[in-house]
């Protein structure tokens, strides 16, 4: 018994909420249905700081942020349900914004009525009776911590990428608060000397120590090569913290360096000997000092190592000052051959690099004929041809 | 400078001339005349006549210009008859020739007594210079022939021998081929070992005469040797050398037969004489050669001498002129000899072909 009281009160129950679904199921239609009878424009008033919605029928209004309070400039998002329309807009206190032709037709109305501080904003939304009851939705924890927190865009530009052992490279470290937060602590975390280059000025870099949104701060450091081949520099990482103190950090791209030997001069000496030349004739040599380095060869001088006995030349030993990469110096010198024979000639270049003294060796081979008698078969033909005529004038005088 | 005309005619004379010539190039090399030249010590002029064109072309030290070809066929063929008309056919021909050459002082004709052109063209050369040159000397040298050479040769020799003597000729230097045949043994070499001989006593005879003398002898004492005894004569020569340089030797060696171109005992045949001895000063002991001299005078008559300073060892050249030519003698008996054996083989073959013509006598040919 017991058992079927508690039934038909349950029942009684089941009864009273199915009404209730009921009647909560049939007022918006009720209400839609007084609506349509009515199409007068009202409005309603919000506080709001950056993240806050108010969804009015298919709109959907959000607060942005409080761009610039002394000027009273708000951003605020219009979007609606299903597309059509999702607009940002910055709007001027106390000048009305129309949304989707505004609230006449069936669209909004936002007025910056008041801007209290840098993160509330007072909006006064207008709008069509229709389209229902606004609803506010205040911003999440999770939305406002975003807003707070700071981001920093690290970036580190050589401006060579190929360079010379010995050569400075300018670095430059740039960092850019792209976070809405403030970030505090900026620093350039130090990292250990790289062993190809040499940290001449500006080492560590310094940024300022806050940056607001927006910001950015850059700093320059000279580093000198210091052996050749190619490297990759890691990132710079800068660190820093938002308002409540929390740390973050970020990296610069890393960056490839060429970094190529030490720019030298190369001196060729190129001797273009005279002609073969015959024994007591003269020729003219030939001396070109080409430097085919990078580096300008200074206190260039040219000498002649050893002179051969049958050779006679004069005025090879040059000095040059210098020669420019790419450069050449020519001249000519006499040669007399004092007797036949093949002579080899050894030059001498020595020059100075930045750092060093550098010498060059080169020979050349000089060639002197022996004297060309040219008809001196005719001491044979001609005493041959006189005796033979004469035996020849003999024979006949004899013959009988 | 003497003038000197040397005259080869015949096959003997050509060669001998041809010797002379050979020895003007120095006589020693066979092309001597490639390179050098003819050094005569004087004027000389060479001249070989032969009708026999093949006896010119044998020569190798004559010139050609101074071979003269009288045109007679080839040869005379022994026959002197035919050799006197050829040269009177070619008289003109010849003596042009000669004349073109100038005019001489001396002249000597070599000739062979035996042969056919020498034999016949020399006498009459001989009459046609003396006639043509007037103050000429014209000396033959007469080669007589080996003994068994032939009856024809001996005949020509004799006859030769005779018209020599007989036509103008200032002297006869003669050269027994028959005697010198003992130099060399066989004929050929016999004949180049003469001809060399002749040549070089005649070439130092030239030199001699035309020479700077210390004692002079010239072409006057030459012409006076040689007119002296029979004008019939010989040559001696010597030369020492450094194993006995000694000049007496050299001219006590000149004297003898072994020296001599013709058989003759000096001492005893000579008539004149003249000798002539060349050396270094060192060699020339005048006290010796005067002694010599002296001593052959002695026996001769009369020397001429001469002396000639010339570096070398001694040479003597000594001409002589005969009395008495008993090997002469002896050659015309045997010459007549082969005359009459000639004349009477000819008879009896003359006789025997008219014997054999007597056995057709009274026939006739019967066909």
């Amino acid at each position: 018994m017991r058992m079927m009281g508690a039934s038909t009160e349950e029942t009684g129950m089941r009864l009273v909420y199915l009404g209730i679904l009921i009647a909560l199921i049939l007022a918006p239609s009720a209400l839609a249905a007084s609506s349509k009878d009515d199409d007068s424009v009202t409005y309603k008033d919000f506080t709001l700081t950056p993240g806050d919605r108010v969804d009015i029928g298919d709109y959907r209004l959000e607060m942005i942020e409080v761009q610039s309070l002394s000027d009273g400039i708000v951003v605020v998002k219009v979007s609606k349900i299903g597309g059509g329309l999702e607009e940002q807009r910055a709007l001027l206190q106390n000048s009305p914004n129309n949304f989707d032709d505004g609230a006449d037709e069936g669209g909004l109305t936002l007025t910056a009525v008041d801007l209290p501080d840098d993160r509330t904003a007072e909006l006064r939304v207008e709008y069509l009776d229709r389209l229902g009851t606004p609803r506010k939705r205040a911003a999440d924890a999770t939305s406002v911590a975003l807003r707070d927190m700071p981001k920093l865009e690290v970036k580190q530009t050589f401006d060579k990428t190929q360079v010379r052992v010995g050569d400075s490279i300018k670095v430059t470290v740039e960092a850019r608060n792209i976070g809405l937060g403030l970030a505090q602590d900026v620093t350039v975390v130090n990292q250990p000397p790289m062993p190809e280059f040499t940290y001449l000025a500006g080492y560590p870099p310094k940024l300022k120590s806050e940056l607001k949104h927006g910001d950015s701060d850059s700093a320059v450091f000279v580093l000198r090569a210091a052996q050749e081949g190619t490297v990759q520099v890691p990132g710079l990482e800068v660190s820093y913290a938002d308002s409540r103190k929390k740390d973050y950090s970020n990296f610069s791209k890393p960056f490839q360096v060429t970094i190529l030997p030490k720019s030298k001069p190369n001196l060729e000496v190129v001797v273009v000997p005279p002609v073969p030349m015959d024994s007591g004739g003269r020729g003219s040599m030939n001396i070109t000092v080409i430097n085919r380095g990078d580096a300008p060869a200074m206190m260039v001088d040219v000498r002649l190592v050893a002179l051969p006995d049958g050779l006679e030349v004069s005025g090879v030993d040059r000095r040059f000052v210098k020669i420019a990469p790419g450069g050449e110096e020519s001249y000519t010198v006499p040669v007399v051959g004092k007797s036949s024979g093949n002579y080899t000639i050894n030059l001498k270049a020595s020059y100075q690099s930045e750092d060093d003294i550098l010498n060059k060796d080169t020979s050349a081979e000089i060639v002197v004929k022996g004297r060309e008698y040219k008809y001196i078969y005719f001491l044979f033909v001609i005493p041959t041809v006189l005796l033979g005529a004469w035996i020849y004038k003999r024979y006949k005088e004899y013959k009988y | 400078m003497l003038n000197v005309l040397m005259l080869g005619v015949g096959q003997c004379g050509n060669r001998i001339l041809d010797a002379v010539n050979k020895e003007s190039f120095g006589g020693t090399s066979r092309l001597a005349k490639y390179y050098s030249r003819q050094k005569f010590p004087s004027r000389v002029e060479t001249l070989a006549i032969n009708t026999a064109v093949n006896d010119l072309k044998e020569l190798r030290f004559t010139a050609a210009k101074d071979r003269l070809h009288v045109p007679n066929l080839h040869g005379v063929g022994a026959n002197r008859n035919t050799g006197k008309q050829g040269f009177w056919d070619n008289r003109d021909m010849i003596m042009s020739e000669i004349e073109r050459r100038g005019d001489f002082d001396l002249a000597f004709v070599v000739t062979s007594t035996s042969g056919g052109t020498g034999s016949s063209f020399s006498p009459l050369l001989i009459h046609e210079l003396k006639k043509r040159y007037k103050n000429i000397t014209v000396i033959s040298v007469a080669v007589l022939p080996f003994r068994e050479e032939g009856s024809i040769y001996l005949q020509n020799a004799a006859f030769s021998m005779r018209e020599l003597m007989e036509v103008d000729a200032d002297g006869l230097l003669l050269v027994d081929n028959q005697y010198l045949k003992r130099c060399s043994g066989d004929i050929a070499s016999a004949y180049d070992t003469i001809n060399t001989m002749v040549a070089q006593r005649l070439m130092f005879l030239i030199e001699c005469l035309d020479s700077e003398m210390l004692s002079v002898t010239d072409l006057g004492d030459f012409k006076t040797v040689m007119s002296g005894g029979l004008r019939m004569g010989t040559m001696g020569f010597y030369q020492a050398d450094k194993h006995s340089p000694s000049v007496k030797s050299a001219i006590e060696n000149s004297f003898k037969p072994g020296s001599l171109l013709f058989p003759a005992n000096i001492y005893e045949e000579a008539a004149r004489a003249m000798v002539v001895i060349q050396g270094s000063k060192e060699y020339m002991d005048v006290d010796e050669i005067t002694k010599e001299v002296e001593q052959l005078s002695g026996c001769v008559g009369h020397v001429f001498k001469g002396l000639v300073i010339k570096k070398g060892y001694p040479k003597v050249l000594s001409i002589f002129t005969l009395a008495t030519v008993p090997e002469v003698e002896a050659l015309y008996a045997q010459a007549a000899r082969a005359i009459q054996e000639e004349k009477d083989r000819k008879q009896r073959a003359k006789k025997q072909l008219t014997d054999a013509f007597a056995h057709i006598e009274d026939l006739e040919e019967i066909y």
